[in-house]
């Protein structure tokens, strides 16, 4: 007998089950980028767009300062990081090599 | 010696000085605050005591936001800490494969902004042209107008939330859930014991430390990101059937400009969660396995 395998059919449909949950609306989200305004309203459901076009990522980038937004995005997320690295770390580092024998409270 | 005390002051310093200034320093004007009637523009502000508390506690307004609060916070504990809990036990150790598909799999959401999954639900529940409207006509049902109906709109809202943060919590768990020695498992599957008794007895007393760090975020972060999608789906309606403590702040604070009011509700929703902090380390941490 073998003592690794377990009978797991039935978990694996649950867990697709929710697999399909949290990808749906990703998906949905993905199909429906590549639909014109018409498609979008006479075949919501249907993931496979009829005749895939470009029209909202071409808007997008023409008509929005993309590039902009995303240097803004990655400035916050940079000097975010660095800041809670640079302050947990010296942080962190204190509490654990300070000599704490004295002060019962850190 | 003293020498080492005082580098260890250094090295603290920079967070300190970060919390002093962006937590304890706000903290103090808001006492401040809500001890006065102020609008945000008025160059002189009225001292009025404790009026803000008194009208807070005497509209009824705090009650149905309590309420809304308990709400939401049992829908969040529901969907971002029970069903993750059980969940990460089967992808742990009730598979054979592809636990790392679904892993990835069900965590792909947590990147998504809320702002962005606010947007995309709004489009999805549609009550006209949404696809879940199109599914449930197919089958003869009529879509409730999910974001116009109290007590429905909050489970919504809390849905969405756990779209977005389940798979966060998830990824938590299954890390404890890895690490319970395979040889109690091993052990307890030769004495033929059921997969509850195994959850109750064994990973559940293992994994205590992380699932109540889960539980504290749910809870507390929890309460957080559900600003996003109030702000952006409902403003708080219908008849403030969506607001909580938390969004309450930021509409008395910035969209009726009445300084005193929201700083009363911040010092009410602080003083509530320190509450919940103090019953967690009283009774909640007396009964978790710390490894150290």
């Amino acid at each position: 007998m073998k003592i690794n395998s377990y009978r797991d059919w039935y978990w694996h449909i649950l867990l697709l089950f929710a697999v399909v949950i949290q990808l749906w609306p990703l998906f949905f989200m993905l199909s429906t980028s590549f639909k014109t305004m018409d498609q979008i309203f006479l075949s919501t459901l249907n993931p496979l767009p009829a005749k895939p076009v470009l029209d909202n990522y071409l808007y997008v980038l023409k008509n929005l300062p993309l590039v902009q937004y995303i240097v803004n995005t990655l400035l916050i997320a940079s000097s975010i990081t660095l800041a809670k690295i640079i302050t947990s770390i010296l942080a962190g580092f204190a509490f654990v090599y300070a000599d704490c024998q004295q002060y019962h409270s850190c | 010696m003293s020498r080492f005390t005082w580098q260890s002051v250094l090295f603290l310093a920079p967070a300190v000085i970060t919390l002093l200034l962006f937590a304890y320093w706000p903290l103090l004007q808001d006492v401040w605050l809500s001890f006065h009637s102020w609008n945000m523009v008025s160059p002189t502000m009225k001292f009025v005591g404790l009026q803000n508390y008194l009208q807070l506690l005497s509209s009824g307004e705090l009650i149905k936001i309590l309420l809304n609060t308990i709400l939401y916070i049992l829908v969040l504990v529901c969907v971002n800490f029970i069903l993750p809990y059980l969940l990460s036990f089967i992808i742990a150790h009730r598979l054979n494969r592809f636990s790392f598909f679904y892993r990835s799999a069900l965590f792909i959401p947590s990147t998504v902004s809320l702002a962005v999954a606010s947007i995309l639900f709004l489009w999805i529940l549609n009550p006209l042209a949404g696809p879940l409207n199109i599914i449930l006509s197919a089958i003869g049902l009529e879509s409730p107008r999910w974001f116009k109906e109290s007590g429905l709109v909050i489970i919504i809202i809390g849905l969405i939330i756990g779209w977005k943060v389940f798979g966060y919590n998830l990824i938590l768990l299954v890390a404890a859930m890895v690490d319970v020695p395979k040889e109690l498992i091993e052990a307890a599957r030769l004495e033929n014991v059921s997969n509850w008794q195994l959850f109750r007895r064994i990973i559940v007393p293992m994994t205590s430390s992380t699932a109540l760090y889960v539980f504290v975020i749910t809870v507390v972060f929890g309460l957080q990101y559900v600003l996003v999608p109030v702000n952006m789906l409902t403003q708080g309606g219908p008849d403030q059937g969506s607001t909580n403590l938390v969004y309450i702040v930021y509409q008395y604070g910035f969209v009726f400009f009445q300084t005193g009011k929201a700083s009363a509700f911040a010092i009410v929703t602080m003083l509530l969660y320190a509450l919940f902090l103090i019953v967690k380390t009283k009774v909640l941490d007396k009964k978790v396995h710390y490894e150290n």
